[in-house]
Parts: structure tokens; sequence; C-alpha cells
């Protein structure tokens, strides 16, 4: 069995985050018997090996020139680097076709664009296509646009939203590394499997004499992030924009980049060079060094307020049995852990601080003990522990390609169903009643059934398929329902538990619920509503129910929850419920 | 000797700073220190003397008589007084717990809080640290690079370390206590220290000949020389009144280390053939006969920085009954009160006005000076040392 992964790094010398989690796949992958070979467009850095084993496609010079014109990145926009010039489409397109992987693995959307032009024109690909999302790129897009003109924003965002959501649409399947994560992308009713961060057994400690002597005089607390901006966002958030509660022996060790994003502008509103003097800067690691500072200093910190996905450095902390300071989202998919013994979690900024305070304050603090069951349970932390699913979904995945033979799937060779997004100002003429003023982000129900009414002139014949995305306003987690309704009867009922707030829900329109003029409406009713001021949410007393945020149309069938189908069903009981709305 | 800490406790007085600069001119906190050290040195008997050294990182007790040395023109008392059973030998220093930790240094350049913090967390010492102004918290593009990171560190430590922090002006304590608010820290203990104004004139004889001025032919600008300090602005009226006063014009004289961020106002001087030499001048490197020569024959004296933590070159002028024409920033009107001609230093109009005034109406500087001479009341360092002194045992805990 063959796996090409492709990324915008390379995994041969791997220090960060998703550097670490493609070697490991290809660590385990090998251990049971498969081939890989990892496909890369990257900035090449310095200390790269100079010999790699991956197929490599550095950005050159010119790409950057172009890049900064569209205030573009090396990561979202680096398939166009492929995709628009033929000699390197083609020789990207001949590693594939060279190696005949059996399964091509997408770290993230970014080169889906390039991977869909490769089956567009090589229709025959037997690759069956997994998106193994490190996270929801759509939900962590906002994070790393900071800066950037608005228009620029603008492009980005769409861009993202768009490819991550045609990728989970036309993969085969989706490995995810969190439950949440999960969760979100079996809406798409892909085959889809879990599978979470983990680490290695600590690496031989290198450099011991410089790490202790840097350290000595201080109670330290590890921090050890990658240059990607919420990781930046989150330091700053979780501990503070001043750091002079820090008493003058105590140090946060920086290891990785984030500490080119922390000294910059941006992150501290003020206090930024004081901030600095109480930060160690470790620079980029290798392991050996990280294992170093692991050891020498008197905890991890992990303040991590945005993304999704599971964390390696919580993996790395647990596992090694250091004493660790977290936020919630930093332990997701590590729940389990977190009355272990020194875990602290929390997730406001002042209890962070005081728990951060509190670890550098025991500087002689004893090794953590645990219980047997408690050890064993460390052990799962190890990559082939946490990736152990991975292979037989993926041999899964591949027999089924086999199963269905020659010529390649239909889907595979035909272009992507036309779609077409609402969203924005384009939402505000869909208001029919029972919504609260329009605004861009989405306007917000205001009474227990919501109408939107829509027009589709020319339709013809046949279904139209929506998405609507829906988010709504739980703030207590209760269970909320929304029963969506058109004029031929309820569709489906969709039940909110506690955490889960966002939902891509699946509509049809038939013919019979369109008019002479191609209009119908729909009705959204939500079981509660509730108002932020009452909930102590901010201090907006209007009461609110759901918002629908962009609608996608399609003649197509689209992926989305359609939860309880019941259509027809219910026939006896809507009628007396559509007379009252009309 | 009156003394509200009692006989028996030490009180440390750090001299890192003068060692540092020993052979140098002393200006601003060089001056200071060694002003204090002098004081207790002769004063004190209970008062012990020690450095920090950087490179071994630790902190030394320096014995008497290498401090005495430092002030070779000076009578000193106690470095020939016999040293009752102290090794007056240069030793580790190591703090006990009723000592009394006296700063009045350059320590930001240095890990010497951080490294009395630790001691002081072991030991429990009084500790008392002297703070001249927050300029690089305050205006960090006019401080060298890296100063944003170390000062406002120093600072911090301090309150985290510092029992009590003496502020030479109002203004620093304002903008002291504002930091420390904005931190998120408990301000410690504060007082005020005075600074002197008079200059020693031991030496020369007679430095007029040596500097090559005309006694009354010069005006004269007393600060090291840097962007903050706003020499730039008072170029450019020379420039000015170059072209359009010429009759009445005398050279400006800058007296003042050159420091950071100067080649743009140093090209200018140099490259500007109307006034260089005539009407512009640097000086560097002045003994402290020269410079009390130079406040006592000057036409006047001006000091438009934009921000200072107190203003001694104003002081300085107004003991010798010069007219000085001074900023309205921060500290400065302090100083002098309504006996300094004070004026915004970004009012270049209002400057040069004065300035004009000033050169061309004899009589209303004449005045001027009468009412300096009848209102100002110079502080002598020896006094101002001796109620740091008091101020500080008046605080210590009984």
């Amino acid at each position: 069995m063959k796996l090409l992964t492709l990324t915008t790094y390379r995994i041969d010398l791997p220090r960060h985050g998703g550097q670490i989690r493609v070697n490991a796949l290809h660590r385990v992958l090998r251990a049971q018997g498969w081939t890989t070979r990892h496909m890369a467009v990257h900035v090449p850095a310095e200390g790269d090996p100079v010999d790699g084993a991956d197929h490599l496609f550095p950005l050159d010079a010119a790409y950057h020139r172009h890049l900064e014109r569209i205030e573009g990145r090396t990561d979202i926009d680096a398939a166009d680097f492929l995709v628009r010039d033929a000699g390197r489409f083609e020789a990207a397109c001949a590693v594939i076709d060279g190696y005949d992987p059996d399964v091509i693995w997408l770290e993230h959307p970014w080169l889906w664009p390039f991977v869909k032009a490769y089956r567009a024109a090589h229709p025959g690909s037997r690759a069956r296509i997994v998106y193994g999302s490190a996270n929801v790129e759509t939900q962590l897009v906002e994070a790393v646009t900071r800066g950037l003109s608005k228009g620029a924003r603008e492009r980005i965002r769409e861009r993202v939203r768009a490819m991550e959501d045609e990728l989970a649409g036309a993969c085969d399947g989706i490995v995810a590394c969190s439950p949440g994560d999960l969760l979100h992308f079996q809406s798409y009713g892909k085959p889809s499997v879990l599978a979470a961060n983990g680490v290695w057994p600590k690496a031989q400690r290198s450099d011991t004499e410089l790490w202790a002597r840097r350290t000595a005089r201080f109670g330290t607390a590890l921090f050890v992030a990658s240059g990607h901006p919420p990781n930046a966002t989150g330091f700053v958030t979780m501990l503070g924009n001043s750091l002079a509660y820090l008493a003058p022996d105590e140090r946060i060790v920086v290891v990785g980049s984030v500490m080119r994003l922390l000294e910059a502008p941006g992150y501290w509103r003020e206090h930024r060079g004081f901030n600095l003097s109480r930060i160690l800067d470790a620079g980029v690691l290798d392991e050996g060094g990280l294992a170093t500072l692991l050891d020498l200093a008197g905890g991890v910190i992990l303040p991590i307020t945005e993304g999704g996905g599971t964390n390696l450095k919580t993996a790395e902390a647990l596992y090694n049995r250091r004493p660790i300071v977290a936020t919630s989202a930093a332990m997701r998919g590590f729940e389990r852990f977190a009355d272990f013994p020194g875990v602290t979690v929390r997730d406001e900024p002042q209890a962070f601080q005081a728990a951060l305070k509190a670890l550098l304050a025991e500087r002689d603090r004893p090794a953590l003990t645990y219980m047997p069951e408690q050890e064993r349970e460390l052990e799962t932390l190890l990559w082939p522990a946490t990736l152990c699913a991975v292979a037989p979904f993926l041999d899964a995945l591949a027999a089924q390609a086999r199963t269905r033979s020659l010529p390649a799937p239909k889907t595979s060779a035909q272009p992507a169903a036309a779609m077409e997004t609402w969203s924005q100002h384009r939402l505000r003429p869909l208001l029919a009643r029972g919504w609260h003023e329009f605004e861009p982000g989405g306007a917000w129900s205001r009474e227990r059934v919501a109408v939107l009414r829509l027009r589709f002139p020319g339709a013809g014949p046949g279904p139209i398929h929506l998405r609507a995305h829906v988010e709504v306003f739980n703030p207590h987690k209760r269970s909320v329902e929304i029963e969506i309704f058109t004029p031929n009867g309820l569709q489906a009922t969709h039940s909110f538990g506690g955490k889960d707030r966002k939902r891509a829900m699946a509509i049809r329109i038939d013919e019979i619920d369109r008019d002479a003029d191609d209009m119908t409406e729909i009705y959204f009713r939500s079981s509660a509503l509730f108002s932020p001021i009452s909930s102590r949410n901010g201090g907006d007393a209007r009461l609110l129910g759901f918002r629908i945020t962009a609608i996608d149309v399609a003649r197509e069938e689209l992926p989305g929850t359609r939860a309880s189908a019941m259509r027809g069903l219910w026939a006896g009981t809507i009628g007396p419920l559509l007379d009252r709305l009309r | 000797m009156a003394s509200a800490a009692g006989p028996e406790r030490r009180i440390l007085i750090d001299v890192s700073t003068s060692l540092r600069w020993k052979g140098h001119n002393p200006v601003g906190i060089v001056r200071t220190e060694r002003e204090l050290v002098q004081h207790f040195l002769n004063h004190c008997p209970q008062a012990a003397f020690f450095s920090y050294d950087s490179a071994d990182d630790a902190f030394w007790l320096v014995p008497r008589e290498e401090v005495a040395a430092l002030f070779p023109a000076a009578p000193t008392v106690s470095a020939t007084t016999p040293s009752h059973g102290r090794l007056d030998e240069k030793v580790l220093l190591r703090f006990r717990s009723d000592d009394v930790v006296v700063s009045v240094g350059l320590q930001w350049d240095i890990a010497y809080m951080v490294r009395l913090y630790a001691e002081k967390k072991r030991r429990g010492m009084f500790v008392v640290q002297m703070v001249y102004d927050i300029v690089p918290i305050v205006m960090p593009e006019y401080c060298v690079p890296g100063m944003e990171r170390k000062f406002p560190q120093f600072i911090v430590d301090a309150a985290w370390t510092a029992d009590l922090i003496f502020c030479i002006s109002e203004s620093t304590r304002r903008d002291l206590e504002s930091y420390y608010a904005r931190v998120g820290l408990k301000a410690p203990v504060m007082a005020r220290a005075l600074l002197g104004s008079d200059i020693p004139t031991a030496s020369l004889a007679d430095p007029a000949g040596k500097l090559g001025l005309v006694p009354g032919e010069f005006v004269l600008y007393v600060s090291t020389i840097e962007p903050r300090k706003n020499h730039q602005m008072l170029f450019n009226i020379w420039r000015e009144l170059h072209e359009t006063a010429r009759e009445s014009l005398v050279p400006l004289i800058f007296v003042g280390n050159v420091g950071w961020n100067t080649a743009d106002l140093m090209h200018f001087i140099k490259a500007s053939e109307a006034l260089h030499p005539d009407y512009d001048r640097v000086m560097s490197d002045v003994a402290d006969a020269e410079l009390d020569w130079l406040y006592r024959n000057a036409r006047f004296t001006l000091y438009p920085s934009l921000y200072e933590g107190w203003g001694l070159p104003v002081a300085e002028s107004l003991a010798r009954g010069k007219v000085c024409i001074a900023s309205n920033a921060s500290s400065i009107p302090e100083v002098g009160g309504p006996l300094s001609d004070l004026l915004d230093p970004l009012d270049h109009v209002g400057w040069r006005d004065r300035i004009r005034h000033f050169l061309t109406d004899g009589e209303a500087l004449a005045a001027r000076e009468a009412e300096i001479r009848e209102g100002f009341e110079p502080a002598s360092w020896g006094a101002c040392m001796r109620r740091f002194q008091d101020d500080l045992f008046a605080a210590l805990p009984r």
C-alpha cells in the first residue's frame, strides 16, 4: 500500500506541530508495511536538510512577489504555484503518476486545487483522497489574516472556506484529530475516523549545561509554539497585557518561532519591551534541546485560545510527566487527563496567571507520581497508539476503490457541482419575518418561528438543494431543537447539545414547495430563545434564537446534516401550523 | 550623629557606578552617586560600600580606602580611621537581614536588581533605590535600542525589590506611580530626593584662555547631546538669527558628551559654514572648573529638553545668577519655578523671540538676573545629602 502526503512544508526535519504529525504518520504507516512519500510546496528555511527524500516544490522569488502584490499567504495560496505554471503542474502530476499511490493525503486544504486539477486531467487515477484535517481551517482563518487589508482578508476567508468545503465534500475519507473536529466533518457524510495527536518518547538531552546555566537563577515555565499567529494570540490573551506579575526571578522560556511574533508589534497593546524582558528566548530547538528544557523548566504552559485539532504540545507535556497549566482548548482531545497529577486547567486569564504563578513558585517540586492505571493511560499518548486507526481506515478506503474497479469512479472525473453561496448582504432580502434587524454576520431570529422567503427564477423541474449554515445562541448549553419546514412539510429536526452551536443543515426544495414564480418559504422553529444580558453574555437585551450565516444553493445534493428527516410524516400536524403562519 | 536607624544597622552604599566611571568628569547620575558616597563616607560611621560585578555576577564589599580614593582632592575622614574589626579588603558581600541597601547608580544595564531581589528573598534586607526618570518608558523612541526592554525591567524589578524609592522630582514620582498602576503593580513607598547645584571648582586656574570664549559673549546649553534634548531647534534658531539679526548674535555653545542618534545634528553643525565654528560649537569632556566658568560667564543659558527627570543645568544656571530659558515640560518647571523663563519646547517661534529679546535688550536681561539673585536659593550637594540621610533613616522600620 502506498501513501502520498501533500503539505506546504517539509517533514524530513520535523519541528512544528504539522511537520511532527505528518512525519509520525509516515513512521507509523511504514512500521505497518506501507510505502510512503511526501510532496511539499514550501518556503525553504535555513537549516533545511540539503538532501531530502521529499518531492519538493520550493516557492520562488517571482511567486513571493506575486504573493506580496495580492497580500497572499505561502500556505493558503500554495496550490496556485503548481496550477498556474504548466511546467510545474506537469512535474507535480508526474510525481503522482510515477508513484501511483493508493491514498493521497491532504493535511490541509491548501493543495486541494492542485489535486482537483490533477484529477480532472488524470481521470484514471485510482488514488483515494483523504483530508487529513489538522484543524477546521474555516474556523481559524480569522486568526491568520489580522493585519491584512479588508479586501485581502475577505479573499482569503472566502478561499479557505471554499477550499475546505469543497475538499471535505469531494474527498473519499476524513481523518480528524479531535472529537470536535470529527463531529464537524461528519456532517459531510464521508467515512471518517479520529486520530489524535501524539508524542514520541523523549529524545536524548543536548546542551544540558548551557540551559542549566541560563535558567539557574529563575523559576521557569516552558512555552513551545510555532510562528502560527493564534499561538501568539493565545499567549498574550492568557498571560495578559503586562507580565509585571512575574517576579524578577521568574521567566517564561519560549521555544519556537512564536517568539518572532511576540517581538513584533501587534500582539501586546503596550508593555511589549518589558514583557519581552520576562521571556528567555530559546529559539528554535531540536528534539534534544527541547528534551533538556522539558526537564529543566518547572512546567509547561499551554495557553491556547483558538483553533481545533489536538495539541501536540499537550501530549508532549503529559507524556513527559511535567506539571501543566493549560486552557480547556489545549486539553481538547486529552480531557481524560484533566485530573491527572500536576495538570491545572484554567480558561479565565487571571486564573491561568494565578496557576502559572503557583507553578513558578514550586521550583523544587518533587517529580509527579501516578497510579498504575494513569501510567497506562499516559502510554496511549504515543503516536503508534493515537494513529492506530489510520492504517485500517486507509486500507478500507483503498479496498473500496479496488472493488469499484476501473474506470475510475464517475465522480472523480466530474467537475464539482455548481454551487452558489448566499451570505452577508445577500441574506437580507430573504428575511421574511421573525428576525431581528439585519446584521452582515447573520440576522438573529427574534421569534420562535423565523421565516426565509426565497425565489429560484427559472429553476425548472427537479429539486433544489440548500445547505443553511446555522448557529444557535445557547449560552446555558441546554438541549435546543430547531425544526425545519418547507410548505410541503417538516424536513428535519436538529438537536443541539451543550457545546455544538453550529451546523450546516441540508434542505431540499422540491417543485411542489415552489409556486409559479418559483418562490418558496422555509420555516425554522426553535425550541428556545435566550437573552445575552440575562445570561451574562454581554449587554444585549434582545431575545435570540439562532442565526443563519450563509446558504449554499445547488442542483446537486449538498453534504450537510439531515438530522431526522420526516418529510410527509407530519403532514397532518404541519397544516394547522402553516395556516397560522400564513 | 543623629541616626534613626540605630548605630548598629549597616548602611550599604552602592559605589558600582562611581567605580565604573572613575577618572571621568562626573555628570548627572554619576555625580549624584559620588556626592552620596562622599557624604556617607565622611558622615556616617555605620556606612559600608559595595559594588555589583557583572562579570562574576557577585556583590563585593569595597574597602573604605578604595572608596576614598575616588575623591583625591577632597578631605576624607573615614579613609584614615581604623576599621575596628572590619576586614577592609574587597570581599564578597553577604547581606544580613538588618542591612539597609542603598543605590542611586546606573543599574539598568546590569543584572543588579535581579540579583538583589534574590538576595532580598533570602535575607530580607531593607532596599532603597533612586529613580531619576522613566524616559525609556515614556519616550522609548529617543533611547538606544535595547533600552525598551532593559529599563522597564529595572523599574519593575525595583517595585518588587525596593522598600523605598527616592525620586528626584514630583514629575518623576507621578510618572513612576502611573506606570506601576498601568502594569498592575503596587508602588513602593516613595520619597523625594533633592539634587545640589554647586560645582567643585578646585583645580583649574583660568579656563578662559583654553576655552577661547569672551566673557558675556556666548549663550550656553549644558546637556548630553541626544535628540530628546532638542539641540536641533536651537541650531535652527541660530541659523535663522544669523540671517535676520546677525549684529546681535553671539556664539551658541553646546556643552556635553555626544550621545546616541546624533549623527545628523553633528553633520548639520559641522557642515554649516554660516554657524560653525564662529556661532555654534560643541564642547565635550569639560572639567568641573571649566563648567563653572562657562556658567558664570555666559550671557544666559538655554534648556529646551523635551522631557527630564529633573533639570540640573537649570538650577546650576540660576545658582550663578544666570537667566535660563527652559522647557516647560515634565519636571523642569519644578527646578526654577517662576525664576526660569519657561516655554513649550516645541514652540520654535516663542524660543526664537525670547532668545532675540535677551540678546538685544541688556536692561531686561540685567533686571531678570537681579530677580534671580534675589529669589533663587541654590541647594548645596552637602545639604541635599544630609536631608537624604535624614529622610532615609526616618523611613526605616523601627
